[in-house]
């Protein structure tokens, strides 16, 4: 089953967001996916989400993968914050605009960890050795659909473009079609 | 000036229009707005650039309600707080939810309007977007 948003939401429904923890040993680590308890530098992270690229991920040379940090959505001070950052949008005088754009909002994983909302803090990027970042470690395997999303959020924090959730889907269905080194179940809209 | 208001409009006949074209301007800087009539119909307005400017900052108005009046809407209906500066303005309350407002957005089509520092946002759907394969050399850099 593939997801989308109805419009031009940045985000899916929770539901959408991670692989079925019984299937998620199927998927090799991705861009996207979500551990606990990583330590970048002298630091340790509660949470980080893999921004790596997804292709240099299996190349032995990469020590060090990038991540963002996560924090929990009760991290922020006020309620109108996390609305934004939930939603991700904010209407104002009657538009809708992007809100907070180096945050991409994160479901809970379901049955692992505390049943809490997230945030992945896009200007918090750390490395962290490739051995804390094994599938084995992981606590939740981003699903494509929800990686379309990512994608299309950092795009825009990244390089100001406003893509669509179409756009930025049928871009990563012709990557992925033509991957030779692509592992795992594939989406149902690259096949 | 810069508004429209409730005064009436000014006439003006096409004889106006073509030979007194220093009172006509005057005219359109003093009332805004100008209705050159000719007979019984009007056949065109004079309006001051103010004006022009409001009409079209309204009608930009009117594109964004419009954006955003589905989210508005099924917000008030389900009473999920969202991040509203016009729920806000007018004293909207609902309730804080993250999972109710996430599902919200999921599912009602709205469209984004404006970047995060309010730039309006380029329409970039009629830009055909194509994936090409590219050959990636897999050689690793040396330091010296």
């Amino acid at each position: 089953m593939s997801a989308a948003p109805a419009g031009d939401a940045p985000y899916l429904h929770h539901a959408s967001y991670w692989v079925p923890a019984e299937q998620a040993g199927e998927y090799p680590v991705r861009q996207g996916d979500l551990f606990g308890g990583v330590q970048v530098g002298d630091d340790r992270w509660d949470a980080a989400m893999i921004v790596h690229p997804t292709c240099e991920l299996g190349k032995k040379s990469v020590a060090e993968i990038q991540v963002a940090r996560v924090r929990a959505l009760d991290d922020l001070a006020d309620d109108k914050q996390r609305r934004q950052v939930v939603a991700g949008i904010a209407e104002i005088g009657g538009g809708l605009r992007i809100a907070f754009a180096h945050t991409f909002f994160l479901a809970p994983v379901p049955g692992s960890g505390p049943d809490e909302p997230m945030w992945a803090n896009l200007r918090e990027i750390g490395s962290a050795p490739r051995e804390q970042l094994t599938a084995g470690q992981r606590v939740g395997a981003l699903t494509h659909d929800a990686r379309v999303t990512f994608i299309r959020r950092y795009l825009y924090f990244r390089f100001r473009l406003g893509l669509s959730f179409e756009q930025v889907r049928a871009l990563e269905a012709a990557r992925i079609a033509a991957d030779p080194a692509f592992a795992g179940p594939g989406p149902t809209w690259a096949s | 000036m810069g508004t429209l208001d409730s005064k009436p409009t000014t006439e003006i006949t096409h004889r106006t229009l073509k030979n007194e074209q220093g009172r006509v301007f005057r005219e359109i800087e003093t009332s805004g707005v100008v209705a050159v009539r000719n007979r019984d119909r009007i056949d065109g307005i004079l309006m001051a650039p103010s004006i022009f400017a409001d009409l079209r900052s309204r009608a930009d108005d009117g594109v964004r309600l419009r954006a955003a009046l589905p989210l508005l809407l099924a917000a008030a209906r389900t009473g999920v707080a969202i991040p509203s500066e016009t729920f806000e303005a007018l004293g909207i309350p609902g309730r804080e939810d993250w999972k109710a407002l996430n599902e919200l957005l999921a599912t009602v089509p709205l469209t984004i309007t404006h970047g995060q520092d309010g730039e309006p946002l380029p329409d970039l759907s009629a830009i055909e977007l194509r994936h090409a394969p590219l050959e990636e050399l897999d050689d690793e850099l040396t330091l010296r």
